[in-house]
């Protein structure tokens, strides 16, 4: 028995549409399965917006009755002839952080290395907790008198820490570019970081992990956010009379 | 002739019906990836921002309720004040102003002889135990706010502007959860190992001690300390 060529060539062409057939079906079950993870996806990223929203309006809020407060107070103890108690309360609110503080200082931006590969490039080359736990040492031993990570205030309680992925400043999330801001002298702060071995090495070409170093004649430091909720910092501190 | 017309037809058929397929092939390789891990992802994104916004939203009731409570006209002065005075309390508690006590734990490091301690070590285990959640730290007795330098300079180590000598023993204290009692020494004890096995730190024989207190106490910073740099927190009009 013997084929022709155009019955050999007509089997493999049938059988390669056989294959192809079956193969897009299952690529349309699939996208099926692909088109409804995609209207979830779709849908979480518009309750994100909305939630981001709500935050962004409700910070607004709180700072405004964080203010409306202080007036009050302030308020309250004249009426009541109590202006020391006034100084007193500003002073210590001052002392813990919770106070906006402003003036001459430096900002310190550290950021992976541009185009991080993870299989051509080391672990050096991005940032890690350590390293902004490194800068703010370096901060506090050329005697800044306040900082922040991100707007992140930092005061007695803050701690920096990375879980998997993710670098935490008071509970919240930072992502790079980690921006430090810090109230002090902007001539002896920035000798602090460009002297540093270790940055230095770190930014050097090769393992280029960004560190960029302005000195300002001015820098914000924000109040800590969660200066009306201080009983999950101070619930275990007896007070000694 | 009519057999040559079918074969034609045939195959040009089958070739359209090829390439259709293929074309469809094609589209749904490029199609874009959106995996569950993405979604996932998202997903944890969203239940943070629900839970700060939750959190956000009692704060400012709670500060809705007690700026009512201040601008009530008709409240006696006096308990106004004293929930002022309690509120300025809590802010000095936190500042480090006021001496406190409790359940802590104590760190006891020292080195071989004529070795010095290294400042990176204890603020390696000062940074661990305020992550681990402590609420109040010190060193030699020195209270430690945000703003404390722990800076090695020669023969002793400042903390707060004071020096200690680097070849005695520092003691670190902290009050912390006794909830989590053997998670937090576990820990410190992977930290102790880690700067014990360090080989730049062989030469030294870093010899460090943990014990558990029932009470400990830790003093108060005082309001005039190097530590707070006043004259750079006031405000520049002042």
């Amino acid at each position: 028995m013997r084929f022709s060529k155009t019955s050999t060539l007509l089997f493999v062409l049938l059988l390669i549409i056989g294959s192809i057939v079956t193969s897009h079906v299952q690529t349309v079950r699939a996208e099926f399965r692909r088109s409804d993870l995609e209207t979830r996806y779709r849908q979480r990223q518009e309750d994100l917006r909305l939630y981001e929203e709500q935050f962004e309006r409700l910070t607004e809020e709180n700072r405004q009755l964080l203010q409306r407060q202080e007036d009050a107070i302030a308020d309250l103890l004249q009426r009541e002839g109590q202006e020391g108690i006034l100084e007193e309360l500003r002073f210590t609110r001052m002392l813990a952080g919770f106070t906006q503080v402003s003036g001459e200082g430096v900002r310190i931006t550290l950021n992976d290395k541009p185009d991080y590969d993870i299989f051509l490039d080391t672990e050096d080359s991005i940032v890690h907790d350590g390293d902004i736990r490194h800068v703010l040492d370096l901060l506090r031993n050329a005697g800044a008198a306040a900082f922040s990570v991100n707007q992140q205030r930092i005061v007695n309680s803050s701690y920096i820490y990375c879980i998997g992925p993710t670098i935490l400043c008071n509970q919240q999330r930072l992502t790079p570019p980690y921006v430090i801001e810090a109230r002090g002298n902007p001539e002896a702060l920035a000798a602090a970081i460009h002297q540093d071995p270790t940055l230095s090495i770190r930014a050097m070409p090769g393992i280029d992990l960004i560190v960029i170093v302005e000195q300002l004649e001015e820098v914000v430091i924000p109040p800590f956010a969660d200066a009306n909720n201080l009983e999950p910092f101070i619930n275990r501190l007896e007070v000694v009379r | 002739m009519k057999t040559g017309i079918i074969k034609t037809v045939t195959f040009t058929v089958v070739c359209l019906v090829l390439g259709i397929l293929i074309a469809l092939q094609m589209k749904n390789v490029n199609a874009d990836q959106i995996s569950e891990q993405n979604l996932e992802e998202l997903q944890t994104k969203l239940i943070e921002y629900a839970n700060k916004n939750v959190e956000l939203q009692n704060r400012n009731t709670e500060l809705y309720q007690y700026i009512d409570i201040l601008e009530d006209d008709k409240a006696s002065g006096s308990a106004q004040v004293d929930s002022i005075l309690r509120e300025k309390e809590r802010a000095a508690i936190f500042a480090g102003l006021r001496e406190v006590r409790n359940y802590g734990l104590e760190i006891r490091l020292s080195t071989a002889e004529n070795h010095m301690i290294r400042d990176s070590v204890l603020r390696q285990f000062v940074n661990e135990l305020r992550a681990l959640g402590a609420q109040a730290v010190s060193i030699n007795d020195e209270r430690l706010v945000a703003t404390s330098e722990i800076r090695a300079s020669g023969s002793v180590i400042i903390i707060n502007g004071n020096g200690y000598n680097r070849e005695s023993t520092f003691v670190i204290k902290a009050i912390t959860d006794p909830q989590k009692e053997d998670y937090i020494l576990s820990y410190l004890e992977s930290i102790r190992r880690s700067v014990t096995n360090d080989p730049q730190f062989q030469n030294d024989q870093y010899d460090i001690r943990f014990s558990t207190l029932p009470e400990l106490t830790i003093p108060a910073l005082s309001e005039d300390s190097i530590a707070f740099q006043i004259d750079l927190l006031q405000p520049e009009d002042n």
